[in-house]
């Protein structure tokens, strides 16, 4: 059994044919179940003209990120039918992804060749009526599909008969086709199921006189050569890889010949070639390319075969860094092989290795990435710098349907995360640490609106996890109703940002003598801040003021929450049982239990 | 140098999906599966580029095998050895 992206990577270049033989080739794995298919999406596409090959081009384009995608082409020139007729095999077949493919030529023929037989009105109420003509079938689709449709705009033509003095026109050919293309963009911008795809900036990008071949339009109705179809199945993959998950999220990077040109650590910072000159002007453009990308979210980090004071120093205080330092979410500037630096930038990071995209000018160290870490997307960046940026461009993984905020926060708080570690180096002691943090924990009786996060964080939570037991989300609703149980919450900030909703205890409070402590967790954001001792306080004194006497607390071990172990006996308690199952702990509410000096709290 | 009875047979064998030895003269859409309508089309298309000629309409519809295909190219000054 082998996936996708597996035979994928054994095969070589990418023509057309190439791609044909080689998307029929996975047709026929998967028919012979030879495939192992982790993601799939459904497509069908619609078209008025032929498009011959694009079906087996997207399997073999799929395969690069690991989808193999399941593809319904309807018959050329039977979109109506397929739209209108609501038992069509377009809508039986469920598609996920609709993409709809209607040219200016198979809808306005006439229009187009002979425009100015049409009068100024005429051609306003085309206009109308054309928009008038897509709008009511995507109602349709809409209506009895829920999938997410891609609507091609109108290629817009490059002749006109009135030639120079089209322009003059009050009312022009071309400009009514413009206006389709505006209206449509308009009316779906705040649709989240129906997007306009750019067929109109394809044409140019491909160059409109290269992309209709007329003597394959008159021989077969095909609008977009052969050779190109490749390009064009391209673009709708950047819809099919939001639409499986597929989207990177981190750049990493090296530095020397890649951020900026020459090797820094024989050079020197006033050596690099970095800003207005010809040899500098294409690494200030990559690097504020790469600011654009990350100021909408994607992470950027280096990994870079350096000493980390000539690196640092060319990032703080080169004048045409356009990347600060603030840029990096996480950094890897030392002597290590890349690889074990990319798997140690992923864990600090938080993200899987299939979510980096990495750069490198030395094919030695891409070819070791691409050996040891296949699921990294390696870019083959060329020997001539000066191409860099078409490289970058042509890249079409970091593709997303919306942006949320998180979106734009996320950098925030990676920089706040490893501020935090820097301060962790540059304080000499823990308190001193903790003390500098200006930690505030606010302590919360959970109520219905913290359920899903409440229950998420005891579903998720391994290694700070006294107990590992698992709730639902209508297991805390149970909790919430029920007299005898307490669910309490903690949320920690820090003058770097807010954690969130990040430790949690269940105490059963049935019996009023001894409570017991069901479940007791932290998440491993805020482990070691001893915010723990706050939740453990509030419990605690909570107690004593109910005059109960004893807390219980107990300990489960699991392969994961060694860290744990010893949490009760530092913290007060005593070891009263202990089985096979669990140890039981027992606190005396005669003693004191104190706050932590260093950390402000606060009862919500 | 790749010759060009070398650079056709791979491209034939590249577009058909067939081994480049077992093409000959006489391989034609009547004995080749995978010689279909379209990909009679997409040959159209890859003869055009890489022997950078363009062919009519006629003579696409003139060919029905390889030594076809090589006549046509002969005439746009593609030598065969």
């Amino acid at each position: 059994m082998e996936t996708p992206v597996e035979v994928f990577n054994r095969s070589s270049s990418k023509s057309f044919t190439d791609y044909l033989s080689l998307g029929k080739k996975l047709e026929i794995l998967n028919s012979q179940n030879k495939l192992q298919i982790d993601s799939s999406i459904k497509i069908a596409i619609l078209s008025s003209s032929s498009i011959n090959g694009v079906s087996d081009v997207m399997v073999a384009q799929c395969s690069s990120f690991n989808v193999f995608p399941n593809i319904y082409t309807a018959e050329y020139g039977q979109y109506a039918q397929e739209i209108l007729n609501s038992k069509s095999h377009l809508y039986s077949f469920n598609a996920d992804l609709i993409i709809v493919n209607i040219d200016f030529k198979a809808i306005a023929e006439s229009y187009e060749l002979l425009p100015y037989q049409k009068t100024i009105e005429e051609r306003r109420s085309w206009l109308v009526e054309t928009i008038i003509f897509f709008e009511s079938f995507i109602n349709e689709i809409t209506f009895k599909s829920s999938a997410m449709v891609l609507l091609h705009n109108l290629a817009v033509p490059v002749y006109s008969p009135m030639g120079i003095i089209e322009s003059k026109e009050t009312y022009g050919f071309l400009e009514s086709i413009e206006d389709v293309n505006r209206g449509l963009r308009d009316k779906y911008k705040l649709s989240n199921q129906v997007f306009i795809y750019d067929f109109n900036g394809f044409c140019s990008k491909i160059g409109k006189t290269n992309i209709l071949d007329y003597k394959m339009y008159y021989l077969a109705d095909i609008k977009v050569k052969p050779q190109f179809i490749p390009d064009l199945c391209s673009e709708y993959s950047k819809y099919i890889q939001p639409l499986t998950y597929k989207t990177k999220k981190c750049i990493v990077l090296d530095l020397d010949n890649t951020l900026w040109g020459g090797i820094v650590g024989e050079v020197g910072l006033e050596g690099v070639h970095l800003g207005p000159t010809p040899e500098g002007r294409s690494f200030l453009e990559f690097q504020k390319k790469l600011l654009a990308l990350h100021n909408r979210g994607i992470i950027l980090a280096i990994n870079s075969k350096n000493n980390e004071d000539d690196a640092m120093n060319v990032i703080k205080n080169h004048p045409y860094m356009a990347l600060s330092e603030d840029c990096f979410a996480a950094t890897r500037i030392n002597w290590e092989d890349k690889v074990s630096n990319l798997k140690s930038l992923a864990e600090e990071i938080n993200i899987g290795l299939d979510s980096i995209v990495f750069f490198d000018d030395d094919q030695i160290n891409r070819d070791m990435v691409k050996t040891f870490l296949p699921e990294v997307v390696v870019v083959d960046l060329p020997k001539d710098f000066s191409q860099y940026i078409s490289i970058f461009e042509s890249l079409n993984c970091f593709e997303t349907l919306s942006l949320s905020s998180e979106d734009f926060k996320r950098n925030e708080m990676y920089q706040a995360e490893k501020d935090r570690n820097k301060l962790l180096k540059s304080t000499t002691t823990m308190s001193d640490y903790l003390r500098t943090l200006n930690l505030i924990v606010f302590i919360n009786e959970v109520n219905i609106n913290m359920i899903p996060r409440i229950a998420q964080l005891t579903q998720k939570t391994n290694q700070f996890n006294l107990t590992t037991k698992r709730y639902t989300e209508e297991n805390i609703q149970k909790l919430i109703n029920d007299n005898n149980s307490r669910i309490i919450s903690i949320r920690v900030t820090d003058k770097f940002g807010d954690n969130g909703l990040t430790g949690l205890a269940i105490i059963n409070t049935r019996d009023s003598i001894s409570w017991q402590i069901e479940t007791f967790l932290l998440s491993c954001r805020v482990i070691g801040r001893k915010a723990e001792e706050v939740l453990l306080a509030y419990i605690i004194n909570d107690a004593k003021a109910n005059n109960v006497k004893f807390v219980f607390g107990y300990f489960v071990e699991s392969k994961k929450n060694s860290l744990v172990r010893n949490f009760y006996s530092s913290n007060g308690f005593k070891k009263i049982d202990s089985t096979k199952q669990r140890d039981t702990w027992r606190f005396d509410t005669k003693n004191d239990y104190l706050y932590p000096s260093y950390i402000k709290y606060k009862v919500l | 140098m790749t010759s060009n009875n070398q650079k056709l047979m791979k491209l034939i064998s590249s577009v058909l999906n067939i081994d480049e030895n077992s093409i000959n003269n006489h391989t034609s859409p009547e004995n080749t599966e995978s010689w279909d309508s379209f990909n009679a089309l997409v040959m159209v298309s890859e003869l055009e580029s890489e022997f950078e000629v363009q062919f009519s309409i006629d003579e696409v519809y003139s060919v029905s095998n390889v030594e076809d295909i090589k006549n046509a190219l002969i005439r746009h000054g593609i030598i065969f050895n």
